[in-house]
């Protein structure tokens, strides 16, 4: 490879890895939670115990 | 070199990485399917497109990250060398998995009869504000398809010829983005509509070795490029006695390119360290038979000029060198590819 692209790529992979990286840490930390859990208590949900 | 079309050439070696390579994605694919039919068994045609969706999504995941972790490994320790000779087909071959993905989602919405909204899905601007679970995820894989399919129908060495090695390189870098782009895919899709909590495990532990890598080989290179200063427009190599037989020591000057100084028994000659293929680095090679070797896809090139054998035509450029005082030293302008430069040791 020549210099000038040993160059981009010591520029190129930090910043990738900080936008992608930043992007994949939200979207585990705001993801919504799962469908059904508000309403759960004790593994059985507020419909089954109304059942 | 000119960009006459030649067949892929098929070797031993060829052969063998692409047998074991269609075995391992047989292997993963059918194991991911048996396994999942297993233990929840699909309850209809849709839930079966639903498994396949996700055997070849994940498999096309696990193949870009072996493609992009194989270069800075090669540039750490040697001995991935073997894997960058056929990555070629390695990259062509993701692709053509992702594609299948890709199949299956659009006949999951035939199937629906639904795929009018498929167009709806990825056009629904307002819905790109809606991050993390109600971004349109899919564009996120289709950039990467994108990239991916750029990358393969470039990958020939008639386009590498056209296009110049730089060029094609700097392109295929293009192939970082569509990276990035397939790991957001999966954080703001299945990330966020399944809970098996190794989703995000392996997408960061995969995510984050390749950057990682990436990040440790350029900061080898980085040490190796500040080059040494030049006297006179000469660079001192060391004593000639230290140089390896059949390998090389290789210099910088500050600012310039790097320079590969071969010893093949008692001759010592300088050629550039940019194979005329793809710009590999020769002198990490060896000389094999009198014709140094470049360790990325073996191309060849005589000692005493730089040339390849008869019949290929790629040329190096070669440096002048000299003794002084018992030191090596070479000039730091290069002579035109394929000048004969290589000096007879004492
Ligand atoms: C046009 C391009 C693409 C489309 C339309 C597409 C579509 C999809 C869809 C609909 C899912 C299911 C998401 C869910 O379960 O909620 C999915 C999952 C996934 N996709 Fe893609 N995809 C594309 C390209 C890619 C590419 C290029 C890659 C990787 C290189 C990829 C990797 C994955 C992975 C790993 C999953 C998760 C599978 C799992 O749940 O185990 N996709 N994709």
């Amino acid at each position: 490879m020549k210099r000038a692209h040993r160059a981009a790529h010591r520029k190129l992979w930090p910043l990738l890895g900080l936008v992608v990286g930043a992007g994949l840490l939200l979207a585990l930390i705001l993801r919504p939670p799962p469908e059904g859990a508000a309403a759960t208590d004790g593994g059985f949900t507020v419909l089954e115990t109304l059942r | 070199m000119s960009a006459g079309f030649q067949a892929v050439q098929w070797n031993a070696a060829k052969i063998r990485y692409d047998a074991i390579l269609l075995g391992l994605v047989a292997l993963y694919i059918g194991g991911f399917i048996a396994v999942a039919a297993a233990l929840s068994p699909p309850a209809d045609v849709a839930g079966w497109i639903d498994l396949r969706l996700k055997a070849f999504g994940s498999c096309a995941f696990l193949m870009l990250s072996a493609v992009l972790a194989i270069g800075p490994l090669a540039r750490l320790n040697p001995r991935f060398l073997p894997l960058l000779y056929n990555r070629r087909h390695l990259g062509v071959a993701t692709f053509l998995v992702a594609l299948a993905h890709a199949g299956f989602m659009v006949e999951w919405y035939i199937l629906e009869s639904d795929i009018a909204n498929l167009a709806g899905e990825l056009t629904s601007w307002a819905d790109y504000l809606n991050f993390p679970a109600g971004f349109p995820f899919k564009t996120l894989g289709l950039i990467a398809l994108l990239c991916m399919l750029v990358m393969a129908a470039t990958s020939h060495d008639y386009w590498l010829a056209f296009l110049t090695p730089p060029l094609w390189k700097a392109i295929h870098m293009g192939i970082y983005l569509g990276y990035g782009a397939a790991a957001l895919h999966i954080a703001l899709g299945a990330m966020q509509s399944n809970r098996h909590p190794l989703i995000p495990i392996l997408l960061f532990a995969l995510f984050g070795a390749v950057t990682l890598l990436h990040i440790l080989a350029a900061r080898k290179a980085a040490a190796q490029d500040a080059g040494d200063a030049a006297q006179d427009g000469w660079l001192q190599v060391g004593a000639a006695g230290d140089i390896p037989d059949g390998r090389a020591r290789i210099v910088a000057p500050a600012g310039g390119e790097r320079i590969a100084v071969f010893r093949d028994g008692n001759i010592v000659a300088a050629v550039s360290n940019l194979c005329a293929h793809q710009n590999g680095p020769v002198g990490e090679g060896r000389v094999v038979d009198g014709c140094i070797t470049c360790p990325w896809h073996g191309y060849e090139y005589r000692v005493e000029d730089g040339c390849a054998p008869p019949p290929f035509t790629e040329k190096l450029a070669t440096y002048r060198l000299r003794l002084r005082d018992g030191w090596l030293e070479v000039q730091t302008t290069p002579l035109p590819p394929g000048t004969p430069a290589s000096l007879m040791l004492p």
